[in-house]
């Protein structure tokens, strides 16, 4: 004989070896499991700092940094026409105290432009002692999280001297960690003692479940006769003062708290920076990848309408950057922050002004596999994106997106 | 007949991780351990199947491409010292394959990549592979204060045993759906008011 049990049991442990086959090492917070494609042709973050890496219980941390909506954004991600900026941290080790984007207020969603660049700033105040691996993150609806470069971030002190004060519109100072907690936790209490005592209530009233059903079906056209006239009366009553301390709730807390403002759920509009690329135009003319030596190859047709000349400092995708040394140089600011220090090197030197010419570029280096963005070959749709950085005599900088199909080499 | 079963798909789930000493196959990823750190260990032969990624063992002779890349930060800062050296017999399969033997080491390599710093991340490791035949490979790291180890055997031109990878899947699929539809049809119909207590 069959033993079902048996059965199921072994059904589950096909099922979860299923999943663990295609569980792939999962990583801290998705900043290399998402696809290469994603990660280079979505939102592309830069210059992101923060302000500390180790700090106090309510102390604060602000990040900044800028991000750029990749031009060629991919047809089968929705585009970030409500987004909101975010950080990501496991757990609340930190209370957000304010985000700007372009010096507007980040309370809200927004809707950002495809092309476009924006600038951000996050204020946060340490809650309780942790190490973290801190990201800024866009939501955007639709299509996710798209997470920007992450920062070793440790907090020290005790969780038990964390205050988060703030003052209301009726100038009473209160302790948003604490406030209201205990009236929250005695309305749920409330609400869970009655519905556990009709829960228990009904479980001792004749059969309940299988033998329930099979009792209605028995008794077919009489089955509401299963219900007696007391529970008939109890079960209204129950109705009725239900509705009654709802209602009466609602009247003592709008006398409590007579001056409030609903939540803000609207939707701002903020506009972009001014083009960053100041004149630096750069079209991709073909692009290929190296497998074995882990090397990006690209030639560039740059031309150069500013009044400097310029050269390629770095390339940027992916939250992963390749520095070409004489011109720009970065150091990875922690043990996990992907710099090729010395990654960048290209053919044809400087662009003078109004010169248009052509740049064989390489990015060399291991993150290509290790941070998983040369799967990218294996794509259906190979194509690739990211920022290249000019710098002029002066050290300004012009920041310019490309993007294209991508083809593998072997030799 | 559900202990073979079970057996069967245990046979199938374990070689999920399986490794040859320190080559190891986790997951969809093939990584090198040395010491406290870990490497992506990345094999090709270009010739034979354009694409395609192999881990330590390569199916085919011929010129093949290993690549390893850096996990840990600070192996770039380290000497890796790669060398080949041939053996008489292949993988065991059991944890004698990760255990360093000095009589290997003092051995003249089949071939070597001297000691150097590789600050890109990534050494590359080309060879042609004249002849079928089982190898015993080495890494060795170096840096200031400390030095790691690493010993894998692998064969070369040997066709992979077993089950071949491409199937597992599907085969593991398969038993699934017998089973759904085994315990299906075993299960009797409901009937109501048939017996009543
Ligand atoms: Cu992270």
């Amino acid at each position: 004989m069959l033993n079902i049990k048996k059965a199921i049991a072994i059904l589950v442990a096909v099922a979860s070896a299923c999943i663990a086959l295609y569980a792939a090492p999962a990583m801290a917070h998705g900043e290399k499991s998402q696809a290469a494609y994603l990660r280079m042709r979505t939102l592309l973050w830069y210059d992101v700092e923060v302000s500390t890496v180790k700090l106090k219980v309510n102390e604060e941390l602000v990040m900044t940094g800028k991000f750029y909506w990749f031009y060629d954004w991919p047809q089968n991600i929705a585009k970030p026409d409500l987004a909101f900026l975010n950080i990501g941290i496991p757990g609340p080790v930190f209370v957000r105290k304010a985000s700007y984007i372009n010096g507007v207020s980040g309370t809200n969603s927004t809707s950002f432009d495809i092309g476009a660049t924006y600038e951000f700033k996050v204020i946060l105040k340490a809650r309780r002692p942790a190490r973290v691996h801190m990201h800024a993150l866009m939501n955007v609806s639709e299509a996710g999280p798209l997470i920007g470069p992450g920062r070793w971030v440790e907090v020290t002190g005790n969780q038990s001297d964390f205050t988060n004060e703030v003052t209301t519109l009726t100038g009473e100072t209160i302790d948003l960690e604490t406030y209201g907690l205990a009236n929250a936790i005695k309305w749920h209490v409330f609400w869970g003692v009655i519905a556990a005592a009709w829960l228990l209530y009904w479980i001792f009233q004749g059969p309940i479940l299988i033998p329930r059903y099979k009792t209605v079906k028995l008794l077919g056209e009489d089955a509401d006769d299963m219900v007696t006239p007391f529970q008939r009366t109890l079960g209204l009553v129950m109705l009725i003062g239900t509705m009654v301390v709802v209602v009466w709730s609602y009247y003592d807390a709008h006398k409590q708290y007579p001056v409030t403002i609903p939540l803000q759920s609207g939707q701002v509009s903020i506009p972009a920076l001014p083009d960053a690329a100041r004149g630096v135009n750069a079209e991709m003319v073909d692009a290929k990848y190296r497998v074995p030596g882990r090397s990006l190859e690209f030639t560039l047709k740059v031309t150069n309408n500013t009044n400097s000349p310029i050269r390629i400092g770095e390339y940027t995708a992916a939250n992963i950057r390749w520095m070409n040394p004489e011109v720009s140089v970065a150091e990875p600011a922690d043990s996990h922050d992907p710099v090729a220090v010395n990654g960048l090197k290209y053919e044809g030197g400087a662009v003078m002004p109004g010169e248009t010419k052509l740049l064989k570029v390489s990015c060399t280096d291991a993150a290509w596999e290790t941070y998983r963005l040369a799967k990218l070959i294996y794509d259906p749709d190979s194509r690739f994106g990211g920022l290249v950085f000019f710098f002029d005599e002066e050290g300004t900088r012009s920041v310019v997106a490309i993007g294209g199909p991508l083809l593998p080499v072997f030799i | 007949m559900f202990k073979g079963i079970n057996a069967l798909l245990l046979v199938l789930v374990s070689t999920v991780s399986w490794g040859h000493g320190g080559v190891m196959n986790e997951g969809n990823e093939c990584k090198l351990r040395v010491g406290p750190y870990v490497m992506n260990f990345s094999g090709y032969q270009p010739e034979n199947n354009d694409s395609k990624q192999f881990c330590d063992d390569m199916p085919t002779i011929g010129k093949s491409i290993i690549v390893l890349d850096f996990i840990d930060r600070k192996l770039r800062d380290m000497t890796v010292n790669f060398r080949v050296i041939k053996a008489t017999e292949a993988a065991l399969g059991t944890a004698e394959d990760g255990v360093v033997n000095d009589a290997e080491l003092a051995q003249t390599p089949f071939f070597e990549i001297p000691a150097k710093e590789y600050p890109t991340g990534t050494m590359t490791v080309s060879q042609n592979f004249t002849e079928k035949g089982h190898f015993v490979g080495y890494v060795i790291v170096e840096g200031e204060n400390e030095k790691f180890i690493s010993r894998f055997p692998f064969s070369v031109g040997y066709p992979p045993k077993g089950i071949p990878e491409a199937l597992k899947i599907p085969i593991a699929f398969f038993f699934v759906v017998v089973i759904v539809m085994v315990w299906f049809l075993r299960r009797k119909p409901v009937a109501f008011n048939e017996k009543q207590d």
